[in-house]
């Protein structure tokens, strides 16, 4: 299986090239198109509790498709907001990932839902998180553009920035500054990181676009 | 004592495409040994080992080389007290280290938990005060004229404690006390009051100035002054707002917002409904302590001696053997109530008080008479005595409507009232 990330960052989608007998699992939805050799299934992603776990939980789908082929072919997956994308590669290793960020993998990768705990949900980045484990390539997408950074002591991450982060970093909420500067000067409260391990933030917040467009209306 | 040595985990190392690798980790004699699922192996010995604890759980241990360029971490739980059984001491002082942490810890966040509720729950509790307090202060800069509005809503409800009595006699010792207190009152209102036919002692005030006044309280009471002590405990309900106050810490979250942003519609008919849904007249604690007082303040304004309700109080007291009486009937305990009013009418500076000059004995001869007409009503057949063309309707009706031949006979059952006889 080939997959190329195309059109970053604003714009990017996965053009997939599966050869005969692959497969690949893709959030539901997130196919813009594909060669009539592909066959789609679509099942429940952990059966009928865990897809439902997944949809009002995870702010995932409930299903999950399988796409593959006989022969050869080729499919598009997008994202349905503008921002870049990213590819693990994982080793018998783990990522979470915030809700709404998943977009494909591979058949050896395994999805959980997992509680986030309630420093994450005060922190802004939700009280459940995608929990993706194993051998095989993972596909995740963010909003605005997309980096990664490697934490060995402590960072700091302003609200709905972060994406994705390995189990070995701790999250904890604190303020962006002293009671004043956290109360007025637009930060509130952050996300404080603590390595070692990897993270994967977004330029862009959801917050923040409707807070915007919000200010914006009247 | 634990028997498992192998636990899954992972490996962070520069020699690694990426930085990580998944892997198995076993507790071997000296070292901790990690077969990544590439092949490759780390092993880090007992005696290098620096132990740290942290990770999105919080309980995935990080074993580290001095220079730190490997760590092998493991978050099964069983991994440390593996780790204390088989490392033969070693680790022992960043074992209890790690505990200590762990339970320092989990102190820090109960604690911050805990401390995060009680903050949480001032604030809610506070701003539910605040938002009250503004409600309340929101009633009381409210105009006179919606106390008469809620009052005139509210007048329905006193229909079910008895018929107004409109006989002059009666009813005059009443208004001409309210006549005289009136211009005392700290707050003026378009005071009036009426005499509702029950034999209850007791007495009831509506915002805006409309008092009741039982027959029962005009009965019991022996001076005129005794009965206008209950009539200005009364007043001072009206003056001091007691029902608008009262409706407003009843009042919802909708209504509250309405009142504070000057629609008062939706308040006057939350008023209306609790008056008709529920005894208005019983108000809190604090609120007939300090209607005793202001109708202390009231009654020396007028001249009129504040102690004598006292007398009515503790006379019907003793005769009800303890029961306190109706009109008495709330929160604060009878003895406190009456103590409270001779303490503040002590710090009155003494004064010659005026009699009030009504027609008392007149009142309880109109009220025996009433008694008298209610203990024996007179007999539906008396009717009949009446002469022809004053025969009440239902007795001639049917007459009117039969046939010619019919003979009209009269109705055995008929009620006094009925039969014409206004009591």
């Amino acid at each position: 299986m080939d997959v190329e990330i195309r059109n970053r960052p604003a714009f990017t989608n996965l053009l997939v090239k599966l050869n005969a007998g692959e497969k690949i699992l893709v959030e539901a939805s997130a196919m813009a198109s594909m060669s009539s050799s592909i066959d789609m299934t679509t099942r429940l992603n952990g059966g009928f509790f865990g897809g439902i776990a997944r949809k009002y939980l995870g702010s995932e789908s409930m299903f999950i498709n399988e796409f593959t082929t006989l022969s050869q072919g080729e499919l598009v997956l997008t994202q349905a907001y503008p921002g870049d994308m990213a590819c693990l590669d994982l080793k018998g290793t783990t990522m979470y990932l915030q809700p709404g960020a998943f977009i494909a993998c591979e058949p050896t990768v395994s999805l959980s839902l997992g509680w986030a705990g309630f420093s994450s949900f005060v922190g802004g980045e939700g009280m459940f998180r995608l929990k993706v484990s194993g051998v095989g390539r993972c596909w995740f997408g963010a909003y605005g553009g997309m980096f990664e950074r490697e934490i060995v002591g402590e960072y700091t991450v302003d609200s709905g920035h972060l994406v994705a982060y390995e189990p070995s970093i701790q999250l904890s909420v604190g303020m962006s500054g002293g009671i004043f500067s956290t109360m007025f000067g637009g930060e509130g409260l952050v996300t404080k990181v603590k390595g070692p391990g990897k993270i994967y933030m977004q330029s862009r917040s959801f917050d923040g676009l409707a807070a915007w467009t919000n200010a914006h209306l009247w | 004592m634990l028997t498992q040595t192998e636990f899954e985990g992972g490996v962070f190392h520069p020699s690694i495409d990426g930085g990580r690798i998944g892997a198995r980790i076993e507790i071997a004699a000296t070292e901790l040994v990690a077969r990544a699922i590439d092949g490759q192996v780390f092993r880090l010995p007992f005696s290098q080992m620096r132990l740290e604890e942290g990770g999105a759980s919080g309980r995935m241990i990080f074993c580290r080389n001095p220079d730190r360029t490997l760590t092998i971490f493991c978050e099964h739980r069983q991994f440390l007290p593996a780790l204390a059984d088989f490392s033969g001491g070693v680790l022992t002082e960043q074992l209890e280290r790690l505990r200590s942490d762990r339970f320092a810890n989990r102190r820090g966040c109960l604690l911050s938990a805990i401390s995060t509720l009680c903050i949480l729950t001032g604030v809610l509790v506070g701003a539910y005060w605040l938002f009250f307090w503004l409600v309340a202060a929101a009633v009381s800069a409210l105009p006179t004229e919606v106390d008469q509005e809620i009052g005139e809503a509210a007048l329905p409800s006193v229909e079910r404690f008895g018929d107004e009595i409109d006989e002059r006699a009666i009813a005059q010792p009443a208004e001409a006390i309210v006549s005289r207190l009136a211009p005392h009152a700290p707050l003026q209102f378009p005071f009036s009051v009426s005499v509702l036919d029950s034999l209850e002692e007791n007495a009831l005030a509506l915002p805006g100035g409309r008092l009741f006044v039982w027959r029962g309280m005009l009965e019991e009471a022996q001076s005129p002054e005794e009965l206008a002590g209950v009539l200005a405990h009364e007043m001072a309900h009206v003056t001091q707002r007691h029902s608008l106050h009262r409706i407003g810490r009843s009042i919802g979250f909708v209504v509250g917002f309405q009142l504070l942003i000057g629609d008062f519609a939706g308040l006057v008919a939350l008023a209306a409904e609790l008056h008709n849904h529920t005894a208005m007249a019983s108000f809190s604690r604090e609120q007939e302590l300090e209607a005793d007082l202001v109708a202390c303040d009231i009654l020396y304004a007028a001249g009129i001696d504040p102690l004598a309700v006292t007398k009515l109080a503790e006379r019907i007291h003793g005769r009800q053997g303890g029961r306190v009486p109706d009109w008495f009937d709330d929160h604060p305990d009878f003895p406190t109530r009456i103590a409270a009013i001779k303490a503040r009418v002590a710090t009155f500076p003494p004064k010659q008080f005026v009699p009030l000059t009504v027609e008392w004995d007149e009142m309880k001869r109109a009220l025996a008479a009433f008694d008298a007409r209610a203990a024996n009503p007179p007999r539906a057949d008396a009717a009949e005595e009446k002469p022809a063309d004053e025969k009440p309707a239902d007795v001639e009706a049917p007459a009117e409507n039969a046939a010619p031949d019919a003979t009209p006979e009269p109705n055995p059952e008929a009620k006094p009232d009925a039969a014409g006889d206004a009591r």
